[in-house]
């Protein structure tokens, strides 16, 4: 132990001194025998000898008396001998039997040794309390066991501390002697406790520490060399056991002074101050790793405390450098006085030359201990800081290079650097930074750096979610390891590439390349650091699968036949995975879940029946499995619920009520995940719980407990299931407002009703989404808020109130024009009922009409076209089109016709819903104009719409484009029209006015011939249709009346004709007779029976005309001969 | 010896008067091997400041002169009081030290310009101490009436170069253009003489000087998208600062922590993201943090770990930002990306 050999020698030297005055006596020469014989091993025999002398002159007698000064020399060689054998214990209570011996304390005994030994003053006095300091050591000897060894008793410590701090306290109080005085072991005294300190069972850092602090600063303090080694010391011992690392940063901080030292000192110690900061980052990344945050903080300061220790190198340089020009020439060491530091020349020469060769192979600490920090700062999560560390290494550390053992070639450390740097810069947002150091790095050959640093552009493309240039990184990372198909690498970048295609949905190329990956069978793992754990293979391969499944599952949107094949992958799939655990089989439970829908659609759009209940089949099959082996997956409650949503739909009963018992559990279950999605799939299951219970009542349960259960299902959906956006959501408000069934219940339905139809209301509108159902709720809650009003609180609304009441619905934004134009829409639709009520209270309807119409107008001034939904947009303009038809100009309209038109226009420039409706309004709106250029759009825009094939805009754009033809006169082009309809066989519902239209062309053709044969043809097939025969009725009557032929022949002959007049009077005669004794005049609508009272009053006119009733009076006769000459 | 002759046949001139009042300065001991002498403790009278010293001529009253350069060995022992002050300042207390150095600067002032003075190393540890207490009024006084570089060796010229353009530092919108001009010009002139700490220091205040650029208000709440770019670039500076560092001392390294902080923490979209999760965070809050907010956080945690209140009182915003640390490396293992 060299940490202590100076106190010791010097003691040595002192008691070695004495056999030179012994000598000159018998028994004195015996003692140079002792210290020969314990030099040469022989303990025991020193020992013996020893103990003889004392034995032998230990006596009263004259002799011993005379040589009893000698005696106190034998006792404490005998000691020493001992320690030097390492038989430290019986060392130890030698030297303690010293100490304690009366006899040599005796004064005239010690002062016939003062005086018997010239220039030793104070004779063996300085043994009493040295023999202290001796017993310390062979504590210390036996705690640090021998050399290399460890099988020391750390247990000695605690005595040898003992020892050491009381005598540690006398020599600071100065009760030692004038020649231990003279030594100045302070701090040497106190580096041996330093290590103790660290060194015993239970080491006490802080003690160890402190007394480091004082070894440094107390008389005779320890050289830096010295301290460093102490400091070694106690950073290994913490750095053993992790938990001690913070001790590190805590002596250092205590006792800066200490280490903190200028280039040229540290300079001797800035390799052992790195290294140590490297043994502490360890300690750190490690806690890291286990979440020990704590220790993680400790550590990380300690590396960061001796990576502050470290010293630049070129300023070591220079600062040695200023040395060696100093006193470089002279060849021994010596002191600053004033620091106390030892200067050596030839020590400093030597650095200088070591850390030029350092240097000269790119060695630099400083810049090893920036490497680190940056290390330390990126593992702790701030890429800022790392990235400023590795600007500096970039900036002032080009050549640092890791050194090489043996011959090898140091590594150069640039490209990595310029590669870190590069990639932080992209992490911290500066892509142009990062392309710059990534170009610089373009076309080196960086051995396997370069694997690594395509691995890496791989990765910043995955991060920056760069998918299309995930394909060529990817890629390119594949041809980089194809010579290593094992590498996790290698395989990271096959799945990176189906996985890109996936993301940047081109299918197609996600089932070329997982097809390819699956089929090539090296998605697995392997041994070795570098291969795939079989979790993580099993995880890509899954993912694998996935991807190509629900690609082919994507794209059966446009080929229904790539469904089979997405339902194939998984069959594949299930057969290779054929377990349920999920560590094996990551994705097993989703994979199931996607096979299900593939069913389900596939069901959905099957040909046949017998395939459609297969699929299902299936598809409940796997929603069983996933129930049954994965009841606490996220899928689990989906599952339940797909499962029942396909047995509500079987043709079994028993079946369909059973489902039930699966959405309770559905329910059940979401609700207890508790997660957004999960609710979702709670919503969906209550609601059909709430729909479903009436019509599946548990056995022998009333009505009364069913309506019961039912209602908690609603109400478990508002408490469970209710989310904003959620597509339930407006049907549940629906179907809570219809099981009201009394006052309190409709109350708590309404408001539940317009809280949840504003709260949707607005998110559509802060969304900016429009949703279908919110106008089919609006309009059931139209309905519901005015008949329950009257039928729960006995109270009828007014017009007024109403009105009141939907134009400030509580809680919508009054800039909500969307949902308050649906809400005036809802009540024009409400009060269209009410118009339908009133059938022929005339006035009553003339007046709701009236009332109708100022709510349009109203909704015109209120809400402009960009406000209202496409749906409403057509029907407001439909019923400004309907409103202008009832004015007998309806061309001088043009505000009504102006607003039409912007409606109309709007909804065509939306390119969305009902364009063509729109475009149908349109040319009715401008049909009505006398501008021939809007006519002739209009006939463009008709003849457009009338070959949709649905029949519900190309009949009426026929039937318009004939109105429109007619009211300009263009009879041929009509007729044509008209032909067109008729020889369509689909567009019937409008053929009726086609009918009268066609009578009417051939009218204004002036071809009476066939205009009478087209009302002939609508009078005699459709009389009951009084609207449409009463009319033809009249054109025929006028056509014959017009004609007027005369009576042809004679009525006793063959080919006898009436005269067109009285065929004219009595067409409508029979009609009316007709229409009057089949009871279809009591049925009339105010409009047919207006138009049969034309007839009625024709009828009346034409008979009067004397020829008319001439030719009937002829006509009646003859009838009455003939019947008599028949009864004759 | 034939020169020493000479100049003590010229010193012969001086006046007694001059004579005694040398004598009463302060002297300084040395290690010197004289041309053609043996190494041996001299007593140094005083320097001519262009690199020769002065002393008696053993057993006479002789006042003799040498150049230091001409000397075999040439060593100034260091005086109590440089000790001392050394003593503080590489404990740390630059306050202390500082003071000590400025009372050696002036009491050892003759000798100025003699290899190692302690003249000369004081004043350059003067400013260091000014530099490392953030005392920019100091550093550019003292920096700027520092006369004697050439008496300093290429890393020391180097780092006084260095205090120079912190003494710059003045927090203006326009300081950046010149601060950056005086960094290159300090970097192309000393190039690796520059050591770790100074060019820690060059950083740093070209990072306060881009700082300026962002108004002090917009720190509260968020900084103005014309302003991030400037305030992207100061972060980094201070980063580079604190890592060219490395530990070895705490103001610089803390204050520019704290100002980078501040800055981050400024960064559109950060407070925002802030305001939506509730530490403690987790991996689902952490993942989509901004870069900036989980910068910001890692960043705090750093100052706590590394800087705790090294600049007196701890910085609120350190704590409150630490607070949405979170250890992203836990539970993974080694070699894990």
């Amino acid at each position: 132990m060299n940490t202590y050999t100076t106190a010791v020698s010097v003691m040595a030297a002192l008691a070695f001194s004495m056999p030179m005055v012994c000598q000159a006596q018998d028994p004195l020469s015996s003692l140079t025998k002792v210290k020969k014989l314990a030099q040469q091993g022989q303990t025991d025999e020193a020992v013996s000898l020893c103990d003889a002398v004392i034995k032998r002159f230990g006596g009263k007698g004259a002799t011993a008396k005379q040589f009893a000064y000698v005696l106190p020399f034998y006792a404490w060689e005998k000691a020493v001998a001992y320690f030097k054998a390492g038989r430290y214990d019986e060392a130890y209570n030698a030297f303690k039997a010293f100490m304690d011996e009366p006899k040599w304390r005796d004064p005239a005994t010690l002062a016939k040794a003062k005086e018997s030994i010239p220039g030793q003053p104070e004779a063996y006095e300085p043994y009493f309390t040295y023999a202290l300091f001796q017993m310390g050591n062979c504590r210390y000897k036996q705690g640090v066991g021998d050399a290399g060894k460890d099988n020391g008793d750390k247990a000695k410590f605690e005595d040898a501390i003992a020892c050491f701090e009381k005598y540690l306290g006398l020599v600071q109080s100065g009760k030692v002697s004038a020649m231990e005085k003279k030594l100045k072991m302070e701090g040497q005294i106190c580096f041996i406790l330093v290590q103790a300190n660290i060194l015993k069972a239970t080491p006490d850092f802080k003690k160890a520490a402190a007394y480091l602090e004082q070894s440094r600063t107390v008389k005779g303090s320890v050289p830096d060399e010295m301290a460093m080694e102490g400091l070694n010391t106690i950073v290994n011992v913490a750095i053993s056991n992790p938990e001690n690392v913070g001790w590190v940063y805590k002596l250092i901080e205590s006792s800066r002074a200490s280490y903190n030292l200028d280039p040229a000192r540290a300079a001797r110690n800035s390799n052992k101050f790195y290294n140590m900061g490297q043994r502490a980052y360890k300690v750190m990344e490690e806690a890291l790793r286990a979440g020990n945050d704590t220790l993680a903080v400790e550590a990380a300061r300690s590396a960061n405390v001796l990576f502050g220790l470290v010293t630049d190198m070129p300023a070591a340089r220079t600062a040695l450098a200023d040395q060696v020009k100093s006193f470089g020439a002279y060849k021994r060491p010596f002191v600053d006085k004033g620091t106390g530091v030892r200067l050596n020349g030839a020590s400093s020469k030597k650095l200088l030359n070591s850390y030029k060769g350092l240097a000269d192979k790119g060695t630099e600490f400083d810049g090893f201990t920036v490497l680190s920090s940056s290390t330390i700062a990126k593992d702790m999560g701030s890429n800022r800081l790392a990235k400023g560390g590795f600007q500096v290494l970039y900036d002032r550390y080009p050549k640092l290079a890791l050194p090489a053992k043996g011959d090898a070639e140091p590594r150069p450390l640039r490209n990595t650097v310029t590669m870190q740097l590069g990639s932080l810069c992209r992490m911290t947002g500066d892509d142009e930074a990062g392309l710059k150091y990534e170009k610089e790095l373009e076309g080196k050959d960086m051995g396997d750096q370069t694997k690594i640093l395509v691995f890496q552009k791989l990765q910043r493309t995955v991060d920056e979610k760069d998918w299309q240039n995930v394909i060529p990184c990817a890629q390119e990372v594949i041809d980089s390891f194809k010579e290593d198909k094992t590498n996790k690498l290698y395989l990271t970048g096959r799945y990176m590439l189906v996985a890109a295609y996936y993301q940047l949905a081109d299918f197609e190329n996600v089932i070329k390349t997982a097809r390819e990956l699956i089929d090539s069978g090296e998605m697995k793992a392997a041994e070795g650091k570098d291969a795939l754990k079989p979790k993580e293979a099993a995880n890509y391969d899954n993912y694998v699968y996935y991807f190509l499944m629900d690609s082919y599952a994507r794209l059966a949107a446009q080929d229904p036949s790539k469904r089979s094949e997405a339902i194939k992958v998984f069959e594949e799939y299930a057969a290779k995975y054929n377990t349920t655990d999920l560590e094996m089989a990551p994705l097993a439970d989703k994979m199931y879940y996607g096979a299900i829908d593939q069913h389900i659609k596939r069901a959905n759009a099957a040909a046949d029946d017998a395939s459609a209940a297969e699929d299902q089949k299936t598809a409940v099959k796997y929603c069983d499995h996933i129930c049954a082996s994965w009841p606490t997956s996220d899928l689990y409650p989906t599952a339940e619920l797909l499962a029942a949503g396909i047995l509500l739909n079987d043709a079994d009963e028993a079946v369909k009520a059973a489902s039930l018992q699966r959405l309770q559990r559905a329910a059940d279950a979401a609700t207890k995940l508790g997660t957004r999605q999960s609710r979702a799939t709670a919503s969906n299951a209550l609601f059909w719980l709430a729909t479903y219970t009436p019509e599946f009542p548990a056995a022998g349960e009333s009505e009364a407990a069913t309506q019961a259960r039912t209602r908690e299902y609603a109400e478990r959906y508002w408490t469970e299931g209710d989310a904003e956006g959620d597509p339930f959501v407006l049907p549940m408000v629906s179907l809570y407002l219809s099981m009201a069934t009394n006052k309190e219940e409709f109350e708590t339905a309404l408001k539940r009703a317009q809280d949840t139809i504003a709260r949707e209301a607005t998110y559509m509108f802060k969304n900016e989404k429009s949703d279908p159902e919110l106008e089919k709720t609006i309009n059931t809650y139209v309905e519901s808020y005015v008949n329950g009003n009257k039928t729960h609180l006995n109270k009828t609304l007014t017009l007024e109130e109403k009105t009141a009441h939907f134009t400030n619905f509580p809680g919508i934004d009054p800039a909500d024009k969307y949902t308050n134009a649906i809400f005036r829409m809802a009540q024009i639709n409400s009060m269209n009922q009410e118009l339908i009520g009133l059938k022929d209270d005339k006035a009553a309807k003339e007046k709701m009409e009236e009332q109708i119409q100022e709510v349009f107008r109203n909704m015109t001034n209120s809400f402009r076209a960009a406000d209202l939904t496409s749906y409403i947009c057509v029907q407001v303009a439909d019923y400004l089109v309907k409103y202008v038809s009832k004015f007998p100009d309806p061309s001088a309209r043009t505000e009504e016709l102006g607003m039409a038109e912007e409606y109309y226009s709007a909804v065509i420039e939306r390119k969305k819903d009902l364009v063509a409706d729109a475009e149908l309004g349109l040319a009715n709106t401008l049909a009505y104009s006398k501008d021939a250029a809007k006519q002739t759009k209009a006939a463009e825009l008709y003849t457009k719409v009338s070959t949709n094939s649905d029949p519900n805009v190309g009949g009426p754009a026929l039937v318009g484009l004939t109105k429109l033809h007619l009211r300009t006169g263009n009879a041929t082009a009509a007729i044509e029209t008209t032909n067109k309809y008729m020889r369509n066989r689909q567009n019937q519902r409008d053929r009726l006015d086609m009918m009268l239209m066609q009578g009417e062309a051939y009218t204004l053709a002036n071809d009476s011939k066939n205009a009478l044969l087209a009302y002939m043809n609508l009078f005699n097939q459709f009389k009951g249709k009084v609207g449409y025969s009463a009319r033809a009725c009249m054109a025929i009557m006028e056509i014959f009346w017009k004609r007027n032929n005369p009576t042809q022949g004679d009525r006793l002959q063959k080919g006898f004709q009436n005269s067109d007049r009285w065929t004219a009077w009595n067409t409508g005669q029979l009609y009316v007779d007709l229409i009057r004794r089949s009871g279809v005049e009591a049925k009339l609508t105010p409009e047919e029976r207006d138009e049969f009272n034309k007839v009625v009053s024709a009828v009346h006119n034409y008979g009067t005309d004397p020829a008319v009733m001439k030719e009937d009076k002829a006509n009646k006769e003859f009838q009455r001969n003939l019947q008599s000459s028949k009864k004759k | 010896m034939k020169l020493f002759k000479n100049i003590a046949f010229a010193l012969a001139a001086v006046s007694c008067v001059q004579f005694a009042a040398a004598q009463q300065a302060p002297k300084l001991n040395a290690y010197v091997a004289l041309p053609g002498g043996a190494a041996g403790l001299l007593e140094l009278e005083r320097g001519d400041g262009n690199g020769s010293f002065f002393y008696m001529q053993k057993g006479t009253d002789q006042l003799m002169q040498a150049k230091a350069s001409a000397c075999k060995m040439f060593y100034i022992q260091t005086p109590p009081e440089m000790a001392n002050a050394l003593r503080e300042f590489y404990g740390g207390d630059y306050a202390a030290a500082r003071k000590g150095f400025a009372t050696v600067k002036k009491k050892y002032a003759a000798f100025a310009g003699l290899p190692g003075s302690p003249c000369t190393m004081a004043a350059l540890h003067e400013v260091t101490c000014a530099v490392r207490l953030l005392d920019i009024a100091a550093v550019k006084s003292l920096s700027g009436a520092f006369a004697e570089d050439s008496a300093l060796n290429a890393a020391d010229a180097a780092r006084m170069d260095a205090a120079r353009v912190v003494g710059m530092i003045d927090d203006n919108p326009e300081s950046f253009a010149p601060t950056k001009e005086a960094v290159e010009a300090a970097m192309k002139k000393h190039g690796r003489n520059m050591d770790s700490e100074a060019n820690g220091w060059l950083r740093y205040a070209l990072a306060r000087a881009a700082a300026a650029q962002v108004p002090a208000d917009q720190l509260q709440g968020t900084i103005a998208e014309d302003k991030v770019r400037a305030a992207s670039v100061a972060v980094d500076f201070y980063c580079q600062a604190v890592m060219s560092m490395h530990g070895s001392h705490k103001a610089v390294p803390a204050d520019a922590l704290s100002r980078a902080l501040a800055l981050l923490w400024a960064m559109p979209g950060v407070k925002e993201y802030a305001a939506k999760v509730t530490p403690p965070m987790d991996k689902a809050k952490w993942n989509p943090a901004p870069a900036d907010f989980r910068d910001a956080a890692a960043m705090a945690r750093y100052i706590k770990t590394m800087y705790p209140a090294a600049n007196g009182a701890a910085d609120p915003l350190v704590d409150k930002v630490d607070a949405y640390y979170f250890n992203a490396k836990a539970g993974t293992k080694k070699g894990d990306k």
